[in-house]
């Protein structure tokens, strides 16, 4: 395994690859073993940055995508005409984007269950594969205006591609969550309770990432 | 028949005991329980539930010498617990990973501003008794409901022990009265005798990281301005305020507390110096994390609201953070 395929799965953790890229990553995952466990250890090692166990990443995800791809291709090869082949790099780029985002989404989703903050998400957490990419991220916005009800909704539109947090920024907001548990803890006179919901929110998987967009700001 | 008029005291007087724990207002059984839960002794078990998470603690509270001790143990999973004494809080957890608690905020200022006592709750939450008998954890129990004045923040269903008045049970709602976040005592001694050994962090094989939470000596504001909110939900005060240089960066980081004597939130306000960020929101269980860039002359710093209250509080309150010079 080379620094390239190194830094391209990297890239793809932060949902920042091309659809070239991912098909790349994804035949090179079914020839090397070497790949797969990087991948996945890759996937252990930003859990443990998120203070999250580590969650046994599947590698079947990564044929789940793969399939996905494969269908969308046996599709988009089924449409003829000029304006489907004009379209076609476009909706590549479209497919490329939410297939990072599911990769992302799915695995945020996988040893999760719903909670009861965000129902609309529940029918979707044991869908991890690429047919239901779109009602994933249809089921993440209805969450995020379900609790953004403000006026300024209109406004919000969602970057499809690269979804999740940044690492830097998941640390950075797990580290918030331990300061306010202490502020609660000491400040609130409910003793040490909130440690309680700190544990529990740094152990598992429970983190649901919806990167909103303000287009006024 | 002289022992009558004797007899029929007595049974007053017990009539009247039993008559007054039934009697007492909502709001006097959240003082009972505020004073319950710091000076008491009690060793229990509980489960804390979010969602379809559940957990299971064990705390063990005792007052040694006039100084609170406690220590908080997840009995699920790797050993991990947190221990205070006073103000100095331990943590033990396994492996490198421990809770940070390098950037505390002193307490006593809640304190301070409520003066242990819960009136200011009525201006936010309509409290009521709730009517009927329940049981906790084997304990005759009392239910109060705090329904809020608004839709700023979450009501709460809080069960007070009849006996001492310990909270035994607690449920976080949202505004249509969907649970968020529960936690209960499934067994509990309440006045026992507490070893001081069973107050001791257990050390072995695990980093143990000390820290005491002392008044920040070197708060210093390097620019000639401060840090604000200008939109609060009504009934919310600041209950502390905190600005240090951050230990990675040097950047000065301000942490804002503010509560209505039930919920808290706090605001981070720290100096970023990598690329721009894009307004998020993430839900860890009921808590919710708001973040915003916000540009000050050259400086961007990103704004981050944590607390139990609703995105659509939390989101207006990061908009409105605001630097006065």
């Amino acid at each position: 395994m080379n620094d390239k395929e190194r830094e391209t799965l990297s890239a793809m953790m932060d949902g920042e690859v091309s659809e070239f890229e991912l098909h790349q990553v994804l035949k090179n995952t079914e020839q090397s073993g070497e790949i797969r466990d990087t991948w996945s250890r890759y996937h252990s090692v930003s859990a443990v940055l998120r203070r999250e166990r580590a969650s046994g990443f599947d590698n079947r995800l990564a044929d789940q995508v793969k399939v996905a791809l494969e269908q969308e291709h046996v599709h988009k090869a089924g449409s003829k005409g000029m304006l489907a082949h004009l379209m076609r790099p476009l909706s590549g780029v479209a497919v490329a984007a939410s297939v990072a985002f599911a990769v992302i989404l799915g695995v945020q989703f996988y040893n999760q269950p719903s909670t009861s903050q965000a129902p609309l998400t529940a029918p979707l957490a044991s869908q991890t594969a690429g047919h239901h990419i779109g009602a994933s991220v249809v089921g993440a916005e209805l969450v995020a205006l379900a609790n953004n009800a403000s006026p300024a909704q209109n406004k919000i539109s969602k970057s499809v591609g690269s979804s999740a947090l940044s690492l830097q920024a998941q640390v950075r907001v797990q580290r918030y969550l331990a300061q306010h548990a202490e502020h609660a803890s000491l400040n609130s006179g409910r003793g040490m309770m909130p440690f309680a919901r700190l544990a529990s929110a740094g152990e598992y998987d429970r983190i649901q990432d919806v990167r909103v967009r303000m287009d006024t700001k | 028949m002289r022992l009558f008029p004797v007899c029929f005291l007595l049974f007053c007087s017990l009539l009247s005991a039993f008559v007054s724990a039934d009697a007492l207002t909502a709001r006097e059984w959240l003082d009972r329980g505020s004073h319950a839960f710091k000076e008491l002794n009690y060793d229990g078990v509980f489960i804390y539930r979010q969602g379809e998470q559940i957990n299971t603690l064990r705390v063990l509270h005792a007052n040694i010498n006039g100084i609170e001790n406690e220590k908080l143990i997840h009995l699920d999973q790797e050993l991990r617990e947190i221990v205070r004494r006073g103000h100095e809080i331990t943590c033990v957890h396994p492996g490198d990973q421990m809770v940070r608690l390098d950037h505390s905020i002193p307490s006593g200022l809640f304190a301070k501003a409520f003066g242990g006592s819960n009136e200011k709750i009525e201006q936010s939450y309509q409290l009521r008794v709730v009517m009927g008998q329940s049981r906790v954890a084997g304990r005759d129990v009392v239910e109060i409901f705090l329904k809020p004045k608004d839709n700023y923040r979450y009501g709460y269903r809080v069960w007070f022990d009849k006996e001492t008045g310990l909270l035994l049970k607690s449920h976080l709602l949202n505004n249509v009265n969907q649970v968020l976040e529960g936690f209960q005592f499934t067994q509990v001694d309440v006045g026992g005798v507490i070893a001081p050994a069973l107050l001791q962090p257990s050390s072995e094989g695990h980093i143990v990281a000390h820290h005491q939470v002392f008044p920040n000596e070197s708060q210093e504001d390097t620019t000639s301005g401060h840090w604000g909110i200008s939109w609060l939900p009504n009934g919310f005060v600041m209950a502390a305020q905190d600005i240090r240089r951050g230990s990675q960066v040097q950047l000065p980081m301000n942490t804002l507390m503010y509560t209505d004597g039930l919920s808290v939130f706090s605001v981070f306000i720290e100096g970023v110096t990598d690329s721009p960020h894009d307004a998020a929101t993430s839900f860890h269980g009921a808590t919710v994390a708001v973040s915003r860039d916000v540009k000050i002359g050259k400086g961007v710093y990103m704004v981050t609201v944590v607390g139990e209250i609703p995105a659509l509080t939390a989101t207006k309150i990061a908009d409105s953070v605001i630097f006065e010079k």
